[in-house]
């Protein structure tokens, strides 16, 4: 048996409907909390017996893993914290590996659009080839709703940790 | 980190701090945004007979539809803003499984706007922000047609984005 850490959002409630003072808190301790959740992570995907490659060749061990933890309680209603949990230390991982590529991106507070779907959380920013510069992108919504979507028993989706990874190469 | 185990699941320990416990697990979905926050509720909108004009009445025409589309999908978001390279996008509906839907009211054409929204929906689908993209269409009531135009049906089409027809 493996032990895991599930992550401490330190937000009672979801991002957009917290006072500004109390979502910067919380992206402050994410941003603290990203190389400690990565080697938790890594260390975890370990103790599974999957191996532990480098950089963007993690990502489909990370896409086999994840798709497996969250096979293991098809049909019931919802993820639990841990499925949610391993989302957001994957969008960590993805981050931070566009972060070690290129020196322009970084972790922001979203603080524009209330109706953004990421408004008030943590997101990349710093994109040069886009002429949108607004434009930002986070994966834990993507692999959370790709998470319920292996609990409704949806099929793998293979390519879906690069396509995320790939998709923001070329505008960085 | 420390914590105590609290559950097991299919051979995997996950170690909950105190703060998460004493939150309850079954709001574990809420805390990371995947609850029903943006609810979709019914408006009851009716549209008045007189005294809007024809884009106003469009536009209510516009909101039932995609407020009768959320209500499909329990805890699916109305009205979200995703961004692209191209600038936002505003999705009608975004269901939590991440499909996409977009909500026309008769006749459409492909015309730079509606264009616009094609490729910042290709964009979501191709970039993994969306698993899926569908457009729906309700004939109109003032005008009584409904649908993509032949040009636009080949466009959404290329951009792999699904029509289904509402009538």
């Amino acid at each position: 048996m493996s032990e895991y850490d599930v992550f401490q959002p330190k937000l009672a409630k979801p991002c957009h409907l917290a006072e500004r003072k109390e979502a910067k808190v919380a992206y402050e301790w994410y941003v603290d909390s990203v190389s400690e959740r990565i080697e938790i992570l890594k260390d975890f995907v370990a103790k599974c017996d999957y191996p532990i490659l480098e950089g963007r060749d993690l990502l489909p061990v990370l896409n086999d893993f994840f798709f497996g933890v969250c096979a293991e309680i098809k049909g019931q209603e919802k993820p639990g914290p841990l499925e949610f949990s391993l989302a957001s230390d994957i969008n960590m991982y993805i981050g931070n590996l566009l972060m070690q590529k290129f020196d322009n991106l970084h972790w922001a507070f979203h603080t524009f659009g209330k109706s953004d779907i990421n408004y008030q959380s943590p997101v990349i920013m710093g994109f040069s080839k886009v002429k949108n510069k607004k434009y930002s992108r986070e994966f834990f919504g993507p692999i959370g709703g790709y998470a319920i979507r292996i609990v409704q028993g949806k099929p793998k989706e293979d390519d879906l940790f690069l396509k995320l990874y790939d998709s923001c190469v070329k505008f960085a | 980190m420390a914590g105590a185990n609290v559950s097991v699941t299919g051979g995997v320990a996950i170690k909950q701090g105190e703060e998460f416990v004493l939150q309850g697990q079954e709001t574990g979905a809420a805390l990371f945004g995947f609850d029903a926050d943006h609810n979709a509720t019914n408006r009851g909108l009716e549209i008045p007979d007189i005294s809007v004009s024809q884009i106003r009445r469009n536009q209510i025409a516009g909101d039932r539809a995609s407020d009768e589309i959320a209500l499909r999908f329990p805890n699916s978001q109305r009205e979200v803003t995703m961004q692209t390279s191209d600038g936002p996008r505003r999705v009608d509906v975004l269901t939590t499984d991440r499909s996409a839907i977009e909500s026309k009211v008769g006749r459409t054409s492909a015309d730079a706007s509606t264009m616009r929204q094609v490729n910042k929906d290709r964009e979501l689908l191709e970039n993994g922000s969306v698993t899926s993209v569908s457009w729906e269409f309700r004939r109109s009531a003032q005008t009584g047609r409904v649908g993509p135009t032949p040009r636009l049906q080949a466009e959404l089409e290329a951009a792999g984005i699904e029509i289904r027809i509402v009538d």
